[in-house]
């Protein structure tokens, strides 16, 4: 027993820092890969422009979208935006506008709130967008230049 | 004994730090499990992003009704871990189900980030060693059911801090990945912090110092030390980007702080 439990802990802590070496993760071993990346100064990310039922718009994250934990939004968006069938893209669709109507989910994990349309307003419908941002001037002038980039998705028009 | 065997097997005033690490163990599963990222999503669009359930236990993904049974089946067998007398039998279901339950949400998404498996795998420390209780292993095994979740978080620190030497280099230093993300999706705080130019590199220095000196404070016994350094690194990681990681915060009072945290004397 106590050749194991000292055998046991080393190979697991030797399993896990070869996952960190090799980037990946084989659960329930996690390489906790946090944050690990720098993104690039000027890049793109993704956003979804609403469509409210009193002609306004209004620009929110993914993150702010979807009841799992907030790294993961994304890639449930591409999995459907850019894998699946265009039946499959509207059946989201309309799912995803009907959530944030009837303010299904409260949080999205234990920290995000998830939007809600305000009183009296409905989403009508939404554009998956990304925004491009530039970040070169932010050391000289505090500030981030965002423009519209290319539309992944957009609901058709009510 | 050597240094290894120390660490692991004459861990100090185990009864009562092993009991406080059972009780937020088990608290934190049942909040995560309430108010945590588990939601009926994954039962509405599992269709829409695989072609078929991918998981061992697909039923669960078949019907909300199926998950929330098993979601709050979980809930309800670890609330019934707290007491002592339903302990052993209770926390192995709960343990059980968590591990369906994670692993469900694991394979509707596999992506490279599982970051909450820290719950289960302590779950399944906790439930092996409760069988053992009454065996002439049962010193060893409560020393080690502190040790092993100590020894994994020193290394998740440590493999965090490594994953960014690894991918980005010196360059994380400067503070881009913290600057970028409080910008987009951090805290008012946060935002008004990061446009002085010296908190980022500040922030990412700090960060990167702290993970990979977790491992080395907590073979050197500084426990107390390390709890605190670790609840201040999150605390300034939540002002910061709005991330509380508040799963593996809940157990560093019972693991680093509270009873008399470090070895037991040497005995000559």
């Amino acid at each position: 027993m106590r050749r194991f439990l000292i055998i046991f802990p080393a190979i697991f802590v030797l399993v896990q820092i070869s996952l960190t070496i090799a980037d990946k993760a084989i659960w329930p071993f996690s390489n906790y890969s946090m944050f690990n990346r720098i993104p690039p100064k000027k890049g793109a990310r993704p956003f979804l422009v609403l469509r409210l039922s009193d002609g306004t718009t209004e620009t929110v994250s993914t993150h702010e979208t979807l009841p799992i934990e907030f790294f993961k939004t994304f890639s449930v968006y591409k999995r459907i935006f850019q894998q699946s069938s265009e039946d499959k893209k509207e059946v989201f669709a309309d799912w995803l506008i009907k959530t944030m109507n009837e303010e299904k989910w409260g949080y999205g994990d234990e920290v995000h709130k998830l939007y809600n349309p305000p009183a009296g307003v409905i989403v009508r419908g939404f554009e998956l967008q990304l925004m491009n941002y530039d970040f070169s001037e932010w050391s000289n002038t505090k500030k981030v230049l965002i423009s519209p980039g290319s539309i992944i998705y957009q609901t058709r028009s009510p | 004994m050597n240094f290894v065997e120390r660490f692991l097997f004459q861990q100090s005033d185990v009864e009562k730090r092993r009991e406080y690490f059972i009780i937020s163990l088990v608290i934190t599963i049942i909040i995560y499990l309430i108010c945590g990222p588990y939601s009926p999503l994954i039962v509405d669009v599992h269709l829409l992003m695989n072609d078929r359930s991918q998981t061992l236990f697909g039923f669960i993904l078949g019907d909300a009704f199926y998950y929330q049974i098993v979601r709050y089946a979980c809930v309800v067998m670890f609330a019934l871990a707290l007491h002592k007398k339903f302990r052993k039998i209770s926390f192995s279901a709960g343990t059980f189900l968590l591990f369906i339950f994670q692993y469900v949400h694991y394979a509707f998404l596999p992506e490279r980030w599982n970051f909450n498996t820290h719950l289960l795998i302590f779950s399944i420390l906790i439930s092996i060693t409760l069988y053992f209780e009454k065996s002439r292993h049962r010193e060893l095994l409560n020393s080690f059911s502190i040790s092993f979740p100590i020894l994994y978080i020193g290394t998740l620190y440590f493999q965090a801090g490594l994953s960014k030497i690894i991918q980005s280099g010196l360059q994380w230093l400067k503070g881009d990945t913290i600057l970028q993300n409080t910008y987009f999706t951090g805290t008012e705080i946060g935002r008004y912090l990061i446009s002085f130019d010296f908190v980022p590199p500040t922030m990412a220095t700090s960060t990167i110092l702290c993970e990979m000196a977790v491992l080395f404070l907590i073979l050197s016994s500084r426990y107390r030390l390390t709890g605190i350094l670790l609840i201040l690194l999150h605390c300034g990681i939540f002002v910061f980007m709005k991330i509380s990681f508040w799963n593996l915060i809940a157990l560093y009072p019972a693991l680093f702080i509270l009873g008399k945290p470090g070895l037991e004397p040497r005995q000559h």
